[in-house]
């Protein structure tokens, strides 16, 4: 069955390892280091590269050489916007620059002072691009799994000092319901990524990108339950320094629509604008399983 | 509020949001299980209980209510006690 399991690549040391080299010799001789990073993956790691190659070739149609390009170049970017992430939220001196198309919608989602949600993928960078939302002065909260490598976790945390993004874990204490709510209440944003689903989690199969593909129910939901205002939120990466944001318009649950209605609705908008954007950065998509059916 | 009724309203808003069947529902079925939720659907069961009784719900109190039964004496102690306070 097609679900992620909860953990991801990497270890501390790796990562310990990747910031020393950025903080002594600079942002772009560590992606020379990460190319050969990138490289053993492409080589030794067919168990998640066999997805990728799939991605590429059955569900994007790439030709057979050129999907296999396509995984060697999209573990390299994996790797940039991992390091990009860590430079940019622990103030490491850079020089990114930034489009940033939708800054208005989630201004006047804060503006209605009832909180809101922020649904996004594992696609892109957008806790890159996130960290500048400190302007829209509020608390960005991020759900994850509970289950992520907690030291990996604990390790980003301390590097970062935890500035502008909270995270919440989703732990079998129930713990997030009650951080959840009082997040919106404080007028923040709650930001989950609305692509991967765990065992026991309920879905709804769409058609994506010429293949049937599950996406979880939740987070719909969540958002339908609160009926607060939503928004789509994308970062790519489009060059060595420059980054795009994107913010959709906002959905709003109507007063005469059910519950199962706006989650049908935004559930069926969001896959529509996410597979537009991988039409448009196809080398940033980051699910490494059999994400289709 | 009479207990009959707190059961009454708590089996009314189950079945209308999370679109079961009132025959599903017995005293000693599991919640869980029956209403087919998942970690992010406690909120939604935190959201409906708070808008139809006017109390947040504590996460740690999720673990005490396993059965309907458990979560109509939750909420009947919890009404019963804002009455009093």
């Amino acid at each position: 069955m097609p679900q992620w399991h909860g953990k991801s690549e990497g270890t501390p040391l790796g990562y310990s390892i990747i910031i020393f080299v950025c903080k002594q010799f600079g942002v772009l001789p560590t992606y020379v280091l990460l190319r050969f990073i990138a490289f053993y993956y492409f080589l030794f790691s067919w168990s998640s590269s066999r997805h990728s190659y799939r991605y590429f070739h059955d569900h994007l149609g790439f030709g057979a050489f050129r999907s296999l390009l396509k995984v060697y170049r999209n573990y390299s970017i994996f790797a940039e916007t991992l390091l990009d992430k860590i430079v940019i939220m622990a103030g490491i001196e850079n020089k990114f620059s930034y489009d940033f198309d939708g800054e208005e919608n989630l201004v006047s989602m804060i503006s209605q002072g009832r909180g809101g949600i922020l649904l996004s993928a594992h696609v892109g960078n957008w806790e890159a691009a996130g960290h500048l939302l400190h302007r829209l002065n509020t608390r960005i909260n991020v759900v994850m799994y509970d289950n992520e490598h907690q030291q990996i976790k604990d390790y980003l945390e301390r590097l970062t000092g935890g500035r502008n993004l909270n995270i919440i874990a989703i732990k079998d204490d129930l713990s997030h319901v009650y951080q959840i709510n009082e997040a919106l209440q404080k007028n923040e944003l709650i930001c989950i990524h609305a692509d991967r689903f765990m065992d026991g989690n309920k879905t709804v199969s769409k058609t994506f990108l010429r293949g049937q593909a599950k996406f979880p129910e939740g987070p719909f939901a969540l958002a339908a339950a609160f009926q607060v205002p939503v928004s789509f939120v994308f970062a790519f990466k489009e060059s060595t320094k420059h980054y795009h944001f994107f913010g959709s318009s906002l959905l709003q649950r109507g007063n005469e629509e059910s519950k199962r209605d706006f989650t049908s609705r935004m559930l069926s908008s969001f896959v529509q604008e996410l597979e537009e954007k991988i039409k448009m950065y196809p080398d940033q998509w980051f699910n490494y399983y059999n994400f289709w059916e | 509020m009479e207990k009959e009724n707190v059961v009454e309203k708590i089996n009314g808003f189950l079945v209308e949001e999370f679109e079961i069947d009132p025959g599903d529902i017995s005293p000693t079925a599991n919640l869980r299980d029956t209403l087919g939720l998942d970690s992010l659907d406690y909120i939604d069961l935190a959201v409906v209980i708070e808008s139809n009784f006017g109390f947040k719900v504590k996460h740690e109190d999720f673990a005490t209510i396993d059965t309907f039964q458990s979560l109509y004496e939750y909420i009947f102690q919890r009404t019963s006690a804002k009455v009093t306070s």
